[in-house]
């Protein structure tokens, strides 16, 4: 049993260490089903792996996809005070 | 208009050139900026002053140079000045110290605001723990990182923007995913996600 915990534990600190390229799918197809196989048999890493997943994930919902419509406005703005400031 | 029209008639002070180019490239210079200040304000004042350098530097382009690579570059250097003048007073803050602060910050804004779906909070948390997180990494790491996540460059346009070599680059994107993971299995150990 002990032989078996310390042999599990290896895999779950494996796994730990390349999760993030296993979740970017930046790992050869043989490591990819290595991991897959034990987040599938192991909760505590299977949990870790969707906490990542979810917190990775704010990195493509935080992205600007639309113009601010007023930027324009405001750099004419400061760039006008800025030219008469200096003509001062 | 293109981006060597958009120069050609910048070099001339066509304002219409100048709107043309803020609207053509403000997603590329606001996300750039929030990619390493994760401030959305911050971000679209650094992306104005950025707009502004390039206005008043347009002679100094060179023709065979592209104008995005430039923008890059200029947001880049502007972000992390606005890091660098921001940390002075944080130098001795852990990376579990700044998200331990900072959630508490939010704890305090949940307790007041109640109607705010738990989801949208849980968010929020989130993504304090990950710009923490990518804040705490070495800046060469953080803007390599910034400009693979936030605009999906490849490795070549990332090693023109910083001049460095791909395999730098390379280096640099696994560098900071291994960092990273690391932060992140920190949190995760002591339940701070």
């Amino acid at each position: 049993m002990c032989h078996t915990y310390r042999v599990k534990k290896m895999k779950c600190k494996t796994v730990h260490t390349n999760l993030i390229f296993f979740l970017e799918k930046e790992l050869p197809i043989s490591e990819m089903k290595q991991i897959q196989k034990h987040l599938d048999s192991c909760p505590d890493c299977a949990l870790f792996a969707e906490e990542m997943k979810k917190t990775l994930r704010i990195l493509e919902t935080e992205k600007v996809t639309e113009n601010n419509p007023f930027l324009y406005t405001r750099i004419k703005a400061k760039l006008e005070k800025q030219i008469e400031g200096e003509s001062i | 208009m293109s981006d060597t029209e958009i120069i050609e008639q910048l070099k001339l002070g066509n304002e219409q050139a100048f709107r043309r180019l803020v609207e053509s490239h403000q997603k590329l210079v606001v996300n750039t900026c929030f990619g390493l200040v994760h401030n959305r304000e911050d971000a679209e004042d650094i992306a104005q002053d950025v707009f502004i350098e390039v206005f008043r530097n347009i002679d100094k382009f060179r023709a065979d140079a592209k104008l995005s690579t430039w923008l890059y570059r200029i947001a880049v250097n502007r972000s992390l000045n606005h890091i660098r003048d921001n940390k002075k007073s944080k130098w001795f803050q852990s990376f579990e110290d700044e998200v331990g602060a900072k959630s508490k910050q939010l704890q305090l804004l949940q307790s007041a605001n109640s109607d705010q779906p738990e989801f949208e909070l849980e968010n929020k948390q989130r993504a304090i723990i990950l710009y923490e997180a990518v804040g705490s990494l070495p800046k060469n790491q953080q803007v390599a990182f910034t400009l693979s996540k936030y605009e999906e460059l490849s490795y070549q346009e990332i090693a023109e923007i910083m001049e460095l070599s791909v395999s730098s680059v390379e280096s640099l994107l696994f560098r900071a995913k291994k960092g990273l993971q690391k932060k992140l299995y920190k949190c995760y150990k002591k339940k701070c996600m």
